[in-house]
């Protein structure tokens, strides 16, 4: 029935209502009125439907390539993007934010119920590593050693990313194992275990290469894929030794780590004697560095620092007296002589330094202590000559009696002094000596004081 | 009929676009390769580098869409043990990427993906065997990078592989390489004891070395200590030299009478040692003055005279 039939139904008279066929022509039309409306929304509401599949929202760290037919038309940058309908259009989205991809193809065989063990726990099975269900890198000293580790990139070039290889990130891992294994075995495995980084970052540059090659990336533009780094993986222990192996490593590890903290206590006893010698500075310039495992470069002192001096002047004495004893020309050996002489000089300014210190500093202060003692005394024995003298020549002997009876006085005289007389008889005289116990502490005590002083 | 225009049209445009999908293609930029086949022979090929776009045909059963991938496939082989030019056994696996590169060869072929891999990782295997026989061990791992061959190896199974490949499958191989290097159980089981003797022997060295290096470091400090107290000794001998001399100066003094300046001299001595804590037995006639608690004074007898 078309709108026309209906219309004319609608122009039916109400007197004609009461006819049972005509109302039944009329509901009829009714119905049929709204379902052709209802139609016609769905219809409309269907292409509403086709045209919104055009509208696509890129979100951040996002890029969206736009296609019309399936030929590319343009990039998508983040933000709200309209393109043809599908299937005439399509917006295919690319994430570029950083991704992680874990590399444990070289790492050991774990039971779900050991994972979270420590390795020194762990069940050591023996005999040899299973092919294909324990992984591992051989290294140029042929060890082997389980390894796993991580691989952070993003992509940069969408186009290239998804029209290049089926599955990139597949491809992503046989080139990442491809290089660890070339890497592996040019490295000898204490090596690869110390120096992981040097390791990582060659894996990084070559697979990047081969990745750009793979994409068809020329050098300057923009690559499918960028390697940002490569790494252990942060918190789990991520390189081992075979676990069959482990203990034996784990000693040799403890005994390394044992050498090191005995040179270690060795050089800060070393330090500790050549300080308590002559103060840090002054015994570094006269001895070097003795416990410095390996010497001193040159280029390691600053110009004009005095290093070794007692070193340098040894050997010029050395060269002396060989030039000496074989007859060497008289100016070299005027010139050694001199140089001896400058090496001395420089010595004795250390030793009397006012930066040195330790037991140095004490025989140098003695020896001046000493030296103003003695012209001190000679000066005054001098002074006491010239006062005394006149009173000698005027009566010599009496003078003497005199001075003598005066220095046994003050000599007696002095409170610590202790004197026993006695008067020798025709008989055999037995003498008993017994100090003040006063006095007898007094020398334990100052005896004590002196040998705790040593 | 003119209220529903719009209807009639959007009618229309969905049965417009029912009858395209029978006849229309698209071929994709990123992925696509299509091939035409009217009655199963390829009639036309279309590159999505190439022909991306709409293109049309004759509706099935008479012309028929087969699209293909493009892009380049990963592939592993198996894990697989070999030996080399002197008889050692290793494991190698190696893995490539391929992509099609002849499609009517490919189809031909009559594989698909998943078949095609089977027979690469088959020729893959035989021909890793064969290459890697004839390379030695320090071929495969060397701490000389000059002399590690994986490269080499990985190009040479390539070469060998790629004309087959291409004429039979119609496939090229993008890259190849070895991906895991071992060693067969038993093999590596010698190998982790041999780890383990090293280590031990090892953890000796480093026990010896460690009491060796820190005795020597200490003792290399003792001595330069040593010599610079040596030093030292000799610098202050020199200075109290230095104060002997200037003594002397004033000593010269004593040349005017030699006697008295000694006795002088004897006397300073005397009170310097005697000091103190000095204990002395004395004969009591030594000192005159102890006359007078033995006797009453007389000025006849004089002290001295006493004996």
């Amino acid at each position: 029935m078309t709108d026309e039939h209906l219309g004319q139904n609608q122009n039916v008279k109400p007197n004609m209502s009461t006819d049972p066929p005509d109302a039944a022509m009329k509901s009829l039309a009714d119905a049929l009125r709204v379902s052709f409306k209802l139609l016609s929304f769905i219809m409309v509401l269907f292409v509403v439907l086709f045209l919104a599949t055009g509208i696509e929202s890129v979100e951040q760290k996002e890029l969206g390539i736009v296609k019309v037919f399936g030929k590319v038309t343009g990039i998508a940058k983040p933000g709200l993007t309209y393109n043809w309908p599908f299937p005439i259009g399509e917006i295919e989205l690319v994430k570029t934010q950083e991704r992680r991809l874990s590399i444990e193809n070289f790492w050991l065989f774990e039971l779900a119920a050991e994972r979270g063990r420590k390795l020194s726990a762990r069940r050591r099975g023996e005999g040899g590593l299973k092919p294909g269900q324990e992984g591992y890198l051989m290294t140029a000293d042929r060890s082997l050693i389980h390894m796993k580790f991580d691989c952070t990139y993003r992509v940069q070039n969408p186009l290239a990313f998804k029209s290049k290889l089926s599955n990139p990130e597949e491809v992503l891992r046989s080139v990442l194992c491809e290089q660890a294994v070339a890497a592996a075995a040019v490295r000898t495995a204490d090596a690869l275990q110390s120096k992981h980084e040097e390791f990582f970052r060659e894996i990084k540059e070559k697979a990047q290469i081969q990745l750009d090659e793979l994409m068809g990336v020329t050098p300057g533009e923009t690559r499918g894929i960028v390697i940002t780094n490569v790494l252990l993986p942060q918190g789990q222990r991520a390189k081992t030794w075979p676990l069959a192996a482990y203990t034996a490593y784990e000693q040799a590890q403890n005994a390394k780590s044992d050498k090191e903290k005995k040179i270690n206590k060795a050089m800060a006893d070393a330090t500790k004697i050549l300080v308590g010698t002559a103060g840090a500075n002054c015994s570094r310039a006269l001895v070097g560095d003795p416990a410095r495992l390996g010497g001193v470069k040159p280029e390691d002192l600053e110009e004009g620092q005095d290093y070794d001096l007692i070193g340098q002047y040894s050997s010029v004495q050395d060269q002396l007296q060989m030039l000496k004893s074989s007859g060497g020309k008289p100016e070299i050996i005027a010139k050694y002589e001199k140089q001896s002489k400058v090496l001395l000089g420089k010595i004795d300014g250390n030793l009397t330094s006012a930066t040195t210190g330790g037991e140095v500093v004490e025989i140098i202060k003695n020896a001046e202590t000493a030296k103003t003692k003695v012209i001190q005394n000679a000066a005054k024995r001098g002074n006491t000559f010239d006062k005394l003298y006149a009173d000698y020549t005027k009566a010599p002997q009496l003078f003497l009696e005199t001075e003598w009876a005066n220095t046994i006085d003050q000599i007696f005289a002095e409170p610590t002094v202790v004197k026993n007389y006695i008067t020798i008889g025709k008989d055999g005289t037995v003498l008993r000596i017994d100090q003040d116990p006063r006095i007898k502490k007094e020398i334990r005590d100052y005896n004590r004081k002196q040998s705790s002083g040593n | 009929m003119k209220k529903h225009i719009g209807i009639i049209i959007l009618a229309m445009l969905v049965l417009l676009t029912l009858l395209l999908y029978t006849v229309a293609f698209t071929v994709d930029e990123t992925r696509d390769i299509v091939l035409i086949t009217k009655f199963g022979e390829v009639k036309r090929v279309y590159t999505g580098t190439q022909d991306a776009g709409l293109h049309f045909k004759w509706p099935a059963p008479v012309e028929r869409v087969v699209r293909l991938d493009s892009r380049g496939h990963d592939l592993k082989s198996v894990y697989k043990q070999t030996s080399t030019q002197k008889q050692m056994q290793v494991m190698v696996s190696t893995f490539c990427t391929w992509r099609i590169k002849k499609p009517v060869r490919f189809i031909k072929a009559k594989k698909d993906i998943t078949g095609v891999e089977a027979s690469i990782r088959s020729l893959l295997g035989t021909q890793m065997t064969s290459v890697v026989g004839g390379y030695d061990m320090e071929s495969l791992v060397n701490t000389n990078a000059k002399d590690m061959k994986l490269q080499e190896i990985a190009a040479k199974i390539k070469d060998g592989l790629e004309d087959k490949l291409l004429q039979e499958y119609g496939i090229e191989i993008m890259t190849l390489g070895i991906d895991a290097l071992g060693l067969p159980e038993s093999v590596s089981a010698a190998v982790i004891e041999n780890m383990k003797k090293e280590r031990e022997k090892e953890a000796q060295n480093y026990v010896s070395q460690g009491e060796a290096v820190a005795t020597a470091i200490v003792g290399r400090a003792k001595a330069a200590s040593n010599k610079i107290l040596a030093f030292a000794d000799r610098k202050a001998k020199d200075i109290e030299t230095q104060g002997e001399a200037e003594a002397a100066k004033a000593y010269s003094k004593f040349e005017e009478d030699p006697q008295f300046g000694m006795f002088l001299r004897s006397m300073d001595t005397l009170r310097k040692t005697f000091k103190d804590r000095t204990t002395f037995v004395l004969d009591s006639d030594m000192i005159p003055a102890l006359h007078w608690l033995r006797q009453k004074p007389s000025l006849d007898v004089y002290p001295s005279q006493v004996k």
